[in-house]
């Protein structure tokens, strides 16, 4: 299960929110029912708030700036989702000031006083800005919500941030019923949120190459991987090979080639196809007569020999635990997962990687040596 | 200038003691100020006993009389005979005179070869500077600043003085120069230093360098016996110190010239009490030429509008420094019929004015000729900012007056030229997209824009024009864009402002009727749903919160003293007065201390614990209504702050509703004393203090809320608090003045006793 930051100063004014946004991740009824009784209560204070919400261990809730200067500082690798609420100045920090410049000067700041003075009642902007800071990954999984977007119009720094792609302009979210859904959403789903972050390069090839489809095998293999279920991994990892190796084949618009089935075209030999054979069994000249071997050869779209094992060894280990043809129905139970050790799995995962961003890479080229054709 | 008669020689000649002779009569002459003569007898003197000095004499006597190619034929056969560093710099002076600045540059470097020292260093930037190298002298400048320390005599008064006098002119900051000028003129010795101060304060350069006199030369300037009482007195007004310069004029009245009294005594009391009276304007008729220019030249640098014109009346104005004044007093008082009269009386051109410019003080005349027309160019820019300071009302000109009036300020053959600039802007004009929309503004905006055209367009022409309207061209190039630039920035802000406030108020009467439809199903949700009770009620409190602002915007927009008059005076049945306002406007401020939904923190600063909490809001709610001001001030001992309440004196102020007046009054009040509660909370309970109080005087109603509070805290706020009391500060014409004291905020608001006659 993922982990949530959410940095908020009105905390008792924000109870409703919190129910909507996080109602998925807490265990059990009794917590939104506490937090309703605390809604109901004359005398509600934030600490209350935290108190009842931290019966999960899913969300971390800071309502004071110099609190959440020092979770994002020290702990923002534990966290796959960050929201950031912009103005924290609702409990005065002028007695903690000694810690936030220091926080600060920790994340590479100079002239903290000054900055604590320009950032005053957008305090979120200098928390944003030390965690990008420390790590531009971070930009994924930071959402920051704002009462009012077109204050930000007023903020350079944010705007060159977005402009440097350090940060995206979808992820700042104005604190508004229809606009704050995205962040239910993103809750909801948040391990595939923060398996998306994880393999962001990976993702967006899928999503940009293929489609959303491909995206949710990707997820559901690297879930199965976290979770060891090492059946279901085996199974996705398969058809996220295959799916690949059709799409690419299909690419390179070779209709006859011997990598087709004959008796049903739409079918990809991918064993053929990815190993190519060679024209005679022993040609020591190593020439092969079809697939992407020969295709590479012609068109140099990158299928070294690592790429070309990583492939091969894929459908080799699929192929002994059972998994042969994708066209029948494969259950989890008839996949033999007796010789898969967890050295294996960590290489299977990181082939299945590799191949993606050769794919990536071959998509590109296919296309330069296609325009070049043309021309 | 100084005859100096060489004797050094231990015995005298018969020839020598023949040219001693003719020497005296040379001097004789000179006092009788037959110069002719004194050259003869001078030359007659040359010819028995040639000397170079006797030849150093002769060319000063000639750059005296202005002929100055004769004097540098002189100094340079005395060159010959002598190649002293003095005679090359007397040669720069000529040279310059001359016009030959860079001749005059290469003999200053020459007396530098022979002889380095700080005052020649000083003379080669004021060279640079004359000639027009402003940015190498800035760059000398600064060198003399980085080297001082290695510098020769740079306890030279020539130095100190000139170095000043050109440091504050283009703000090079040299630390050692005014710590030395004041030593070196404190260890000087008499009758050396009475001469030096004398000269100093002769060429004003007190005031000109703007230096800053240490406690113990300024007490040997006062003390001083060779001084004047009037020169005292000179020195003191060149400085500023108007209070000093006031007692010894005072004590020594009776010795000092009638004329000098009188024009100090008015300088006085134009400095110290600001106001020139209707009896000093009549005696300024009585003045000389030149103190009437000095001291309508004071009234006018310190905006004396209406006695200048007054003045004005008593006298006509004949000289062109004083119809400028005329015709811009009538242009800023908006008599622009009568501006258009005064410009056509004042003469073409600037020569007058800077001809009638106060007498040269700078150092850089005395060394370089004073008939140099770009010598005077800091003289120059002096004379015309004081007449023409940037902030003329160049904007309330109409463009054909704009145009006059550049026309009258440049030379005659500068009109063509003007004329065939603004027909172009003119034409370009009426293309050219404003980014105003406001009709209101639109016209304005074009026309300033137009202005500033065509100074941009002339500028380059002007400032390149003749040397002497370098200055001028300068200043009224700077002035006239930096004036028009910042109408038109009003012009958009005041239009960008307008509109906005009519998008604020429209958008706030339009949300005020959206939240109707949102607390009245509120209400019978909570009526149909009793589970659901508190969290309905949140919501209603809520909506009402948004609605409670969004009318305080409405009101601070909509309110006007014509509607305070008239519910002052027509109370009618729905009254209250400004006593009960301020307490209902207390009591709702501390009712919102309980409210942890949408006041938090407060609530927590206030009650540390939900015991505390609950102890106090049962009190609360027995008391909160109660109209007994005394129990209130109990509870907010014992609970909240130290409360003082003086208002008695409100209860006498009442006020009607009929034009929402009662309501509008008790918005501004509850804004500022909720912000008292507010601010109050982040102190330590018996530190705490609240106190309000309010006065009836006979032309002002004056209310003071006084709160602790800890500087260091900035509570978060969405300002629209502030927005409202200024709107209605603004349109009520009251004053609201804020003071922080190290642990209290004050604001006082006075508001026109509209309820007393004098109101």
């Amino acid at each position: 299960m993922g982990r949530i930051l959410f940095i908020e100063d009105q905390l008792t004014g924000s109870i409703p929110t919190i129910i909507k946004l996080f109602s998925p991740i807490f265990k059990d009824e009794r917590t939104i029912t506490l937090l309703k009784n605390i809604q109901n209560d004359k005398y509600k204070t934030p600490e209350l708030i935290i108190g009842v919400c931290s019966s999960t261990s899913c969300l971390d809730i800071c309502h004071k700036f110099v609190n959440a200067l020092s979770k994002a500082l020290y702990y923002y690798n534990e966290y796959d989702l960050i929201i950031i609420d912009r103005n924290l100045s609702e409990v005065p920090y002028h007695e903690d000031l000694q810690d936030i410049k220091e926080y600060l000067q920790k994340c590479g700041f100079s002239d903290v006083d000054k900055k604590i003075d320009m950032y005053t009642t957008r305090e979120g902007d200098l928390i944003l800005l030390a965690l990008l800071r420390l790590d531009r990954n971070n930009k994924n999984k930071i959402y920051y919500l704002t009462a009012n977007i077109d204050e930000l119009k007023g903020s350079p720094e944010l705007e060159t941030l977005i402009d440097v792609d350090d940060f995206y302009r979808n992820h700042i979210i104005e604190k508004t019923t229809d606009k704050d859904k995205v962040l239910t959403e993103i809750v909801a789903n948040l391990e595939s949120f923060s398996i998306q972050n994880r393999f962001a390069t990976h993702v967006k090839i899928l999503r940009n190459r293929l489609n959303e489809d491909e995206v949710d095998l990707f997820v559901n293999m690297i879930r199965h991987y976290d979770n060891d279920s090492r059946r279901e991994f085996i199974i996705y990892l398969r058809k996220i090979l295959d799916n690949l190796m059709h799409h690419i084949a299909g690419k390179m618009n070779e209709p006859n080639a011997s990598y087709w089935n004959k008796a049903n075209p739409d079918q990809l030999i991918v064993k053929t196809f990815i190993k190519g054979f060679y024209a005679k069994d022993n040609d020591y000249l190593g020439r092969f007569s079809c697939g992407l071997p020969v295709f590479d050869q012609k068109h140099s779209i990158g299928y070294s020999s690592i790429v070309r094992n990583a492939c091969l060894s894929i459908f080799e280990i699929c192929s002994d635990c059972g998994i042969h043809d994708l066209n029948t129905v494969i259950s989890p139970e008839g996949v033999n997962i007796n010789y898969l050790t967890e050295h294996t799995m960590k290489s299977m995962l990181n082939q299945i990687c590799d191949v993606i961003l050769w794919y990536d890479k071959a998509i590109v080229n296919m296309q330069k040596a296609s325009e070049i054709t043309h021309e | 200038m100084t005859i100096f008669v060489n004797n050094n020689r231990g015995k005298t000649s018969k020839k020598d003691s023949k040219a001693l002779a003719f020497l005296q009569y040379a001097l004789q002459c000179k006092s009788e100020g037959r110069f002719e003569t004194m050259l003869d007898y001078m030359d007659k003197a040359f010819k028995l006993r040639p000397d170079s000095n006797l030849l150093f004499n002769r060319a000063k006597v000639l750059d005296h009389l202005k002929e100055y190619d004769k004097a540098l034929e002189t100094i340079n056969r005395a060159i010959e005979m002598d190649t002293n560093h003095s005679y090359f710099i007397f040669r720069a002076q000529l040279l310059a005179s001359l016009h030959r600045f860079d001749d005059s540059l290469n003999s200053i470097e020459t007396a530098i070869a022979i002889y380095d020292c700080a005052y020649y260093q000083v003379a080669k930037a004021q060279m640079m500077f004359i000639s027009g190298r402003i940015l190498d002298g800035i760059d000398h400048m600064l060198w003399i600043r980085d080297n001082y320390n290695h510098l020769v005599h740079t306890e030279d008064i020539n130095f100190l003085a000139s170095a000043l006098q050109i440091s504050n002119t283009y703000q090079i900051k040299i630390p050692q120069l005014e710590p030395q000028f004041n030593d070196s003129i404190i260890s000087m010795q008499e009758p050396n230093k009475s001469q030096v101060l004398r000269w100093l304060i002769d060429t004003d350069l007190f005031a000109d360098a703007k230096i800053s006199i240490n406690p113990s030369l300024m007490t040997d300037i006062l003390s001083s016996d060779t001084l004047s009482n009037q020169e005292k007195v000179i020195f003191l007004g060149s400085i500023g110190n108007w209070a000093q310069a006031e007692q010894i004029l005072e004590q020594h009245a009776s010795t000092l010239e009638q004329e000098f009294y009188c024009f100090y005594k008015a300088c006085i009391d134009l400095y110290l009490n600001k106001r020139c009276t209707a009896d000093t304007l009549v005696d300024i008729t009585q003045w000389n030429q030149e103190a009437k220019y000095a001291f309508i030249i004071k009234l006018w640098n310190k905006k004396h509008y209406s006695a200048l014109q007054d003045y004005f009346e008593l006298e006509r104005p004949t000289t062109a420094t004083a119809k400028w004044m005329q015709f811009w007093i009538a242009v800023l008082s908006g008599n622009l019929s009568e501006g258009i009269l005064v410009l056509k009386e004042i003469p073409q051109g600037l020569e007058e004015i800077i001809k009638s410019g106060r007498k040269s003080n700078s150092l850089e005349l005395e060394a370089f000729g004073q008939e140099i027309d770009v010598n005077n160019l800091t003289n120059n820019l002096r004379t015309i900012l004081e007449l023409f300071p940037f902030d003329l009302p160049y904007d309330m000109l109409t463009w054909e007056m704009f145009i006059k009036v550049l026309k009258k300020i440049f030379p005659v053959q500068y009109s063509n030229l003007i004329d065939l600039h603004a027909d172009i802007v003119e034409r370009q004009s009426v293309d050219s997209p404003t980014n105003i929309d406001n009709d209101k503004y639109k016209d304005f905006y074009v026309q300033s824009s137009m202005k500033v055209e065509l100074i941009n367009d002339l500028s380059m022409v002007f400032i390149s024009g003749s040397s002497s309207h370098f200055a001028v061209s300068l200043s009224i190039v700077i002035g006239a864009s930096r004036k028009m630039g910042d109408k038109m920035n009003n012009i958009v802000e005041s239009s960008r402002e307008e509109e906005r406030n009519k998008v604020l108020s429209d958008l706030s009467h339009n949300i005020k009727n959206l939240l109707r439809s949102v607390i009245d199903p509120l209400e019978s949700i909570k009526r149909d749903i009793p589970d659901k009770m508190p969290v309905i009620e949140d919501a209603i409190k809520g909506a009402n919160l948004i609605r409670e602002m969004v009318n305080s915007i409405n009101f601070s927009y909509t309110v006007s003293v014509e509607d305070l008059i008239y519910d002052i005076h027509n109370p009618g049945k729905d009254t209250s007065c400004i006593s009960a306002m301020i307490t209902q406007s207390l009591r709702n401020a501390i009712s919102n201390m309980y409210d942890s939904q949408y006041y938090p923190q407060f609530m927590s600063n206030y009650f540390k614990d939900r015991q505390a909490y609950s102890d106090s809001k049962l009190k609360w709610d027995f008391i909160g209504h109660d109209r007994d001001g005394s129990r209130l001030i109990r509870f907010a001992e014992e609970y909240l702050f130290d409360l003082t309440l003086e208002i008695d004196s409100g209860s006498e102020l009442t006020v009607g509703n009929e034009k929402s007046s009662a309501i509008k009054l008790t918005i501004l009040l509850q804004e500022l004393i909720l912000n008292a509660v507010k601010y109050a909370s982040f102190v330590p309970l018996s530190q705490r203090k609240l106190q309000i109080s309010l006065s009836n005087e006979p032309d002002f109603i004056r209310m003071i809320v006084s709160n602790s509070y800890k500087p260091e805290v900035r509570a978060k706020t969405t300002g629209l608090g502030n927005v409202i009391i200024k709107n209605f500060a603004k349109v009520l014409d009251c004053e609201i003045l804020t003071e922080k004291a190290a642990n209290m905020y004050t604001v006082t608001l006075n508001l026109k006793n509209y309820w007393s006659n004098n109101g």
